[in-house]
């Protein structure tokens, strides 16, 4: 294809899946809020539209109308960059994600895997310098506890990754996809809880949600933001979750594989779609379910236990892998 | 093509860019964003080179585990105290000296016929990493992990230390209160 | 390991719990659409009675606004000129102050103000919360149906004197009682 073609179909295709994204994050967030009312007795929002679809809609508009407010007492450059830093370092993961059979942006990138551990520590300093920037007492404290959280659970995950290159030989997330005849839970059963313990932590959800912690620290690293840079945040966040749970889906669940997805590629997207849903749904299952842990426990489980479990998983997996491969 | 050219030169500039403002900035924080600016300015460089693993390794490891940390040292300490540079201290001159060699060896570097050129780049995977460090490099890779791990048990006695010697002295300021 | 198990079967425990209350009844009640069904007594919007035969009960004895802890209600008493019966002249209730204790139908010794259990008291701008005589004046006896103040009290109005009232003795002259 002539470089004049290719371009502007990528732009089209950028912007198509940028917008897909954030109304996927905006029902997330709808979908959430239902199923919180339904394991809580609650109804949760069923007034906008059928069911209460447009509610996503509706938050989305509300939160873009509201007053543009800047705190004096802010760092202004910084605080101003932490919501995009946010936002574009998970909408920059997802190019690395195959969503189904040759369905993707860059999936054979050859260190996609260790492109997303990247990002995902860019993405870490748009939370804490929100926070740093606003120059509270309580913005300041979610992002010391952004960071500690960081560096406890980043190489537990990083760990959990290795078990999963030791088996498909490869940094790209095609091939791991391609190598997972027998999707790796099965293989990888205690990376798969590391990485997925380590996942949640990531995305600073409940039980891990220690940076905004609501009733200690008002709302956390986001407390001075409102209007569209918090609508930013608020993406990031949902983003995050949706981007974990495709991750573990390509990782462990089988990425597209299913009944029939080999030979159409659209059948393969759907089980994707089936399996990321399934993911989303527990975490919000977990967040009705699981309190917030406090942060010397948060602390002490990355660094005690999980990360020497992730540890013992990889030397497992190559000690296994060299006796019988 | 000269797309990859136009974005290696960007890339290149953005990290001199940053680096040097590192040195003209007030605020700690702000030089820790600039100094993470170019980290991944150059990791954008060191892909377009054709060194992939080692590109990520500088996102992941440097921006990702060493400027934390330095930001976590500077959101902890006191934002007034600045401390200015005194070109008088003797002590700068051995530092001084080192700069002005860097920067005469860069010199020759750049004017020596440094062949640069990212659109035909030697691809250095990952796989080819790996067996250079355990295989050429074992012998440094097996001591600097010795020494990571000397370093570690050292901050757990410490640690342990301190927090003994904190539990011993507590009573004491008490009863001296 | 047998914290292991503890942890586990905290963690499932935690779970399932949740699970089954997706299929419990629903707490909430969808407002709007379906009223809650509120007690006679719960404390709502105030209202001003009148008694069996029309007449307004407040006489502006001011008790209400002296026991109002957020001093939302002002008074101007008057008398008429007829029968020299007090009245409220001017009778005005801030709902922006308002915080629905009810001490105010409990100090009323008339029982001219009564709450309700009406509580949509939604308004556009606080100068609409503001609510005067005309808007608190209600033409019927609320809560106590048969309650007339001046039939049980020693106050001489017109058409009853001193101790013609119901279940009222004559007065006593209380210079027969001497010694």
């Amino acid at each position: 294809m002539s470089p004049w073609l290719f371009w502007p179909l990528i732009t089209i295709a950028m912007v198509v899946v940028i917008l897909g994204l954030i109304l996927a994050a905006g029902f997330t967030v709808f979908g959430e809020r239902r199923i919180l009312g339904l394991l809580q007795n609650r109804y949760g929002p069923n007034q906008a539209g059928p069911f209460g679809l447009l509610q996503a809609i509706a938050d989305a508009v509300k939160l873009l109308t509201k007053e543009y407010f800047l705190p004096g007492f802010v760092d202004q450059k910084l605080y101003k960059l932490a919501p995009v830093l946010v936002v574009v370092t998970v909408l920059l993961s997802f190019v690395v994600v195959p969503i189904g059979k040759g369905i993707s942006f860059a999936a054979d990138f050859n260190v996609g895997l260790l492109f997303i551990l990247g990002l995902s520590s860019l993405h870490v300093y748009g939370i804490f310098l929100g926070g740093w920037s606003s120059s509270t007492k309580y913005t300041v404290l979610g992002s010391i506890r952004t960071i500690a959280q960081l560096i406890s659970y980043e190489l537990a995950m990083g760990v959990a990754l290795l078990g999963v290159v030791l088996l498909s030989g490869s940094f790209s997330l095609e091939d791991i996809v391609l190598k997972q005849d027998i999707a790796y839970i099965f293989l990888q059963p205690f990376g798969f809880i590391v990485f997925f313990i380590a996942g949640i932590a990531e995305t600073n959800r409940l039980p891990f949600d220690l940076p905004e912690a609501e009733n200690e620290l008002a709302a956390g690293f986001n407390t001075e933001y409102g209007g569209m840079p918090f609508a930013m945040f608020f993406l990031g966040e949902y983003l995050g979750i949706i981007f974990i749970s495709c991750l573990t889906t390509t990782l462990y669940l089988g990425g597209w594989h299913g009944p029939w997805a080999e030979s159409y590629p659209l059948v393969g997207v759907f089980w994707f779609a089936l399996k990321t849903l399934a993911l989303l749904f527990f975490f919000i299952w977990m967040r009705a379910s699981v309190p917030r842990v406090r942060w010397d426990q948060l602390m002490s489980f990355g660094w005690k236990y999980l990360l020497p479990l992730g540890l013992v998983n990889i030397i497992a997996t190559a000690l296994i892998s060299a006796l019988w491969m | 093509m000269m797309l990859w050219h136009f974005v290696f030169w960007l890339s290149c500039a953005v990290a001199v860019v940053c680096s040097a403002s590192l040195l003209f900035v007030r605020k700690p924080m702000h030089g820790a964003v600039y100094l993470t600016t170019a980290m991944c300015a150059l990791a954008l460089a060191f892909y377009l080179l054709g060194a992939p693993f080692i590109a990520m390794m500088q996102l992941i490891l440097y921006v990702g585990a060493i400027m934390v940390l330095f930001v976590f040292v500077i959101m902890l300490s006191p934002l007034q105290e600045t401390f200015p540079l005194q070109l008088q201290d003797r002590s700068l001159w051995p530092g001084l000296i080192l700069l002005i060699l860097m920067l005469l060896e860069l010199g020759a570097l750049l004017f020596g016929g440094l062949q640069v050129d990212p659109t035909t780049p030697q691809i250095i995977d990952s796989k080819a990493v790996g067996e250079l460090l355990f295989g050429h490099y074992k012998l440094a890779v097996e001591a600097i992990s010795t020494l990571l791990l000397a370093a570690l048990v050292g901050v757990m006695y410490f640690a342990r230390h301190l927090q003994r010697h904190q539990e011993r002295k507590l009573p004491e300021q008490q009863e001296a209160k | 390991m047998k914290n292991l198990k503890n942890w586990v079967g905290e963690i499932t425990g935690a779970f399932s719990a949740t699970l089954k209350h997706a299929f419990a009844e629903r707490d909430t009640v969808c407002y709007p659409a379906e009223k809650p069904d509120l007690p006679e007594r719960w404390r709502g919007r105030i209202i001003l009675t009148v008694t069996p035969e029309g007449e307004e009960r407040c006489v502006a004895c001011y008790l209400c606004s002296s026991v109002c802890p957020s001093s939302a209600i002002t008074i101007q008493g008057a008398e008429r000129e007829d029968d020299e019966r007090r009245y409220a002249e001017k009778f005005e209730i801030d709902f922006t102050r308002c915080i629905f204790c009810g001490l105010c139908e409990e100090a009323c010794p008339t029982r001219a103000i009564q709450t309700t259990n009406d509580f949509e008291m939604g308004a556009s701008s606080r100068a609409e919360l503001v609510y005067d005589k005309s808007r608190l004046l209600e033409n019927h006896t609320g809560k106590y149906p048969d309650f007339d103040y001046f039939k049980r009290a020693g106050v001489p109005i017109r058409g009853k004197d001193v101790g013609e009232g119901a279940n009222e003795k004559p007065p006593v002259d209380v210079y027969t009682l001497l010694p």
